[in-house]
């Protein structure tokens, strides 16, 4: 990508540079995102990623649903923003410490779930149960999860730096 | 100490917002640390059997939310207290967010061929006294240790890591526990047992962070000359109430 020189895109963003020219400069909350971005791919890993609720639909009736979509696709968005605001370097940054969260994660459950009970201990059961799974469940995300960000993090600068001066919601659209 | 290992010394509050090699990463860790220790494992009593005195129980969070405490001492010993105050406050709205993303899951209609709902209750159903006491205990310990950990580096000028990372500890521990402990269980348990529980899990978790001591060092010394810095909080405004660097 050549550096771009666009006048008045709006939105009072200074300037349009080229990724590889704001190399290590410092952000304001740049950290905070990565932060974000982290929390919830942890948690709708492993709260809700098993769990099969149902919406009572008007016409339809009862819709099962799995309880993670309503947390997981706000990483998308995240990993939107963070390509759209800091470039594709720092979005590989953000998928890098995802998936050495949640790979740290699939090894603590494994840990946690492998402790010997103590006999007056009774979730031993709803510890395998929700647990148990988290490695299988974390080898499919990371899978999928690679992937998918990797997919949308590389579409999206051919996007932008073609249609620099559209409007921002078309931008969105595209990734 | 630093001067041999060829870091250049500051003061803190002169980095301003300079770009860091792994401060995002580290911050991403503590993060991680936090929230898994938090929801996996907490509550689980588990045993070990010892030589002599065969099954003794333990708590099976004392082995991972320690390791939260190492980052915060990592993270004020690398990159200062204003970066280590960013990180407490990540951590602060990430358990929020997993207390209000545990309600809803939990809260959900359970569809009738699915039967792990008693399961997701036993282990994600939260009181919320505990939540409440987990969350500010956490941001009140680690706000005491981390300015615990500043200010011995400056007295001791950066010399003898492992005085302040175990004072800092001490501190930061034993203020989790006095704050945690009486908030979550009093009035439940006798108070008796409040006393001999906050006791034990403080001396746990203050021996495990000791044992973890030459782990701290490698950490340390890797950030440090990745970073090229010997970080100081002379002249810090240690106030919580900030997110600025």
């Amino acid at each position: 990508m050549s550096p771009l020189t666009v006048k008045g895109i709006g939105m009072g963003v200074e300037r349009v540079v080229a990724d590889r020219d704001m190399e290590r400069s410092a952000f304001r909350w740049f950290d905070f995102v990565m932060a974000a971005f982290v929390t919830i791919l942890l948690l709708s890993n492993v709260i809700g990623a098993g769990k099969v609720a149902v919406i009572d639909l008007p016409l339809v009736g009862q819709w099962p649903f799995g309880a993670g979509i309503l947390f997981f696709p706000l990483s998308y968005v995240i990993g939107d923003v963070l390509t759209e605001v800091y470039g594709y370097a720092r979005a590989r940054r953000v998928i890098w410490a995802g998936t050495a969260a949640v790979l740290f994660m699939a090894f603590m459950s494994f840990v946690v779930v492998a402790l010997p009970p103590a006999p007056t201990w009774t979730n031993q059961a709803a510890y395998e149960v929700i647990f148990g799974q988290v490695p299988r469940i974390v080898l499919a995300s990371v899978c999928a999860f690679w992937a998918g960000e990797f997919a949308n993090a590389y579409v999206k600068p051919f996007v932008i730096s073609s249609f620099v001066n559209l409007q921002r919601n078309q931008r969105v659209m595209g990734a | 100490m630093s001067i041999e290992k060829g870091l250049a010394e500051v003061e803190a509050n002169e980095l301003r917002q300079q770009p860091m090699r792994y401060f995002d990463f580290m911050m991403a860790a503590f993060v991680t640390i936090l929230l898994l220790s938090n929801v996996i494992g907490a509550e689980k009593v588990a045993k070990v059997d010892l030589p002599i005195i065969g099954n003794w129980p333990f708590g099976a969070g004392i082995l991972f939310f320690p390791l939260g405490y190492l980052l915060g001492d990592i993270l004020t010993e690398v990159y200062g207290y204003a970066r280590a105050r960013r990180c407490v406050w990540a951590g602060f709205a990430a358990m929020l967010f997993m207390a209000l993303m545990s309600w809803v899951v939990v809260s959900l209609p359970p569809a009738p061929d699915w039967h792990g709902q008693s399961a997701y209750e036993q282990v994600f159903g939260q009181v919320p006294r505990i939540v409440l006491a987990s969350v500010v205990a956490f941001w009140i310990g680690e706000f005491a240790n981390s300015y615990v950990l500043a200010r011995m580096k400056v007295w001791t000028q950066g010399r003898h890591l492992w005085t302040r990372t175990v004072g800092s500890t001490v501190v930061g521990q034993a203020v989790d526990s006095v704050v945690f402990y009486p908030l979550a269980f009093l009035g439940v348990w006798p108070l008796s047992q409040v006393l001999a529980v906050a006791v034990t899990n403080w001396a746990l978790k203050v021996s495990w962070e000791v044992i973890l001591t030459p782990l701290t060092y490698a950490v340390v010394g890797f950030l440090k000359k990745a970073e090229g810095l010997e970080v100081f909080d002379k002249s810090t405004n240690f106030t919580p109430f900030s997110t600025k660097i």
